[in-house]
């Protein structure tokens, strides 16, 4: 019963092969293995389709994040900028600085693997401004729960990332771990400044964290497939 | 049985069509000098495939095309030629897409080829991607008088999907061999816009009956020139936009009615 099982599924599973039908080893077209591979980083690494599909959906989302990370900083500056706390706003102005270094890093990682950036991401160009000015209308501390909340998403979005990455042991695709620790690493500095600055002495802190934290998480969501 | 299916493989070689791309000559001659499929061959450790002869079937049926159309039935004709049993014609899964697919698989990567190492003769974008759009039209050429069976075949709304992926992928790919490093929204408007063009040229191409289509190639120089002006046009909207509000921005400030 068992074996007559096994030759079965080894029947389907033959008759899936069939579909994929270019074989590697062709002299001619050694480094052409089309509808199985893609060529990335100018023909510098080439990877199988669910390696590409994988981290095509995660530089999208990242791409994403950083657009959005851009514009809750720019939203919370026009609210707090003028509040005539200097320190604050070059607070802000620093951590907006990083997130459009993050932004042009992550910018490079679509030209160089062939990356379909999201379509939503002007949606969250303007989400990110709408969330920020929000937030900071609450108050100065809400705002640094805002940053807080989502610094932690991203966090432990980033580790996920590093965790399914460090997975695939290809030498070129260093640069790109390496850039996303680096990113992760500034986010959680900013997770750090914003709980200095009384994210946490917020009014109704845990509502706003969790309520943050769980649109994060939707955008994430939605980003990486559309 | 190997060796006459190579011979048999070898005779055929001359009528395929894609002469780079040609699996059935390169496995002979590398069978011939001795070499053997590597186990487990493949890029990444992925293992596609132990032999080509589905390649072989599907390429030597893109032959049998004039004759028989887009269907199982050249498909079944090229198996036989190959000296296997025409019940191979399931190779072709899906029988007039699957081989209709391949055939689009296979143009796009021959266009790939010959294009590589022609792209940095060109001083501008949009002449590069005319002449990679030129390529691929005329890897269709030889399949234009049966292509309208093809575009039907595609449009059936079973084969959509497929057709749409297709589609997107050639127009990704044509826009990356010449060089697009979009990484906004506007990655999305030049695939459209380049499909769109691709796509009316190959059917104007199948009507076309003018010495060497000279037709056709005014028809894509037209439609490039079209996209080019839709582009400037939307970038020069963009940037009215943007003016106007900072203008209207400064005269409310200046009156007072938001803070400066």
């Amino acid at each position: 019963m068992y074996s007559v099982a096994r030759r079965r599924i080894g029947c389907m599973a033959s008759a899936k092969r069939l579909q994929s039908t270019y074989a590697a080893h062709n002299p001619y077209l050694k480094d052409f293995v089309y509808k199985d591979t893609v060529r990335v980083k100018d023909g510098a690494l080439t990877l199988s389709k669910d390696e590409h599909s994988m981290i095509d959906r995660f530089i999208r989302v990242n791409q994403a994040g950083e657009t959005a990370a851009v514009s809750i900083y720019q939203g919370q500056m026009a609210v707090l900028g003028n509040k005539g706390d200097a320190e604050l706003k070059s607070l802000l102005e620093h951590m907006r600085e990083q997130e459009v270094v993050h932004l042009e890093i992550m910018d490079k990682h679509i030209a160089d693997y062939r990356v379909r950036p999201t379509i939503l991401q002007p949606v969250a160009a303007v989400g990110g401004y709408i969330l920020g000015a929000t937030s900071a209308l609450l108050g100065v501390k809400s705002a640094m729960t805002c940053t807080e909340a989502v610094e932690t998403r991203i966090g432990m979005h980033y580790n996920d990332q590093l965790r399914d990455l460090h997975k695939l042991k290809y030498p070129q695709l260093d640069e790109l771990k390496q850039s996303i620790a680096k990113c992760r690493d500034e986010e959680l500095e900013h997770l750090d400044a914003a709980v200095d600055h009384g994210s946490q002495l917020a009014p109704l802190y845990k509502l706003q964290f969790e309520l943050i934290k769980g649109g994060c998480g939707v955008a994430i969501w939605l980003c990486e497939r559309i | 049985m190997s060796l006459r299916l190579l011979t048999r493989a070898a005779a055929a070689t001359s009528r395929t069509p894609f002469g780079r791309c040609c699996a059935v000559q390169s496995q002979t001659r590398y069978f011939q000098q001795g070499g053997s499929i590597p186990e487990g061959a493949g890029y990444s450790g992925h293992d596609n495939t132990k032999n080509n002869t589905n390649l072989q079937i599907l390429d030597l049926a893109l032959t049998k095309v004039h004759e028989h159309g887009w269907s199982t039935a050249a498909v079944a004709h090229a198996a036989t030629e190959l000296g296997l049993s025409s019940m191979a014609h399931g190779v072709a899964p899906d029988g007039a897409i699957s081989l209709i697919s391949h055939f689009m698989d296979r143009a796009l990567d021959e266009t790939t080829i010959e294009v590589d190492d022609q792209l940095h003769e060109f001083d501008s974008t949009a002449e590069c991607l005319r002449f990679i759009c030129t390529t691929r039209l005329k890897q269709t050429l030889p399949y234009v008088k049966r292509w309208p069976e093809a575009a039907a075949v595609l449009a059936q709304p079973q084969n959509v999907p497929l057709a749409m992926r297709q589609l997107t992928n050639l127009s990704s790919q044509m826009w990356y061999l010449a060089g697009d490093k979009s990484t906004r929204i506007d990655w999305y408007a030049r695939r459209s816009a380049l499909a769109a063009v691709y796509l009316s040229t190959e059917l104007f191409m199948c009507e076309d009956r003018s010495p060497g289509h000279q037709d056709t190639w005014r028809f894509l120089k037209d439609r490039f020139e079209n996209m080019d002006k839709a582009e400037t046009i939307a970038s020069k909207t963009v940037a009215f936009g943007e003016q106007f509000s900072r203008n209207l921005y400064n005269i409310l400030a200046s009156r007072g009615y938001v803070s400066h």
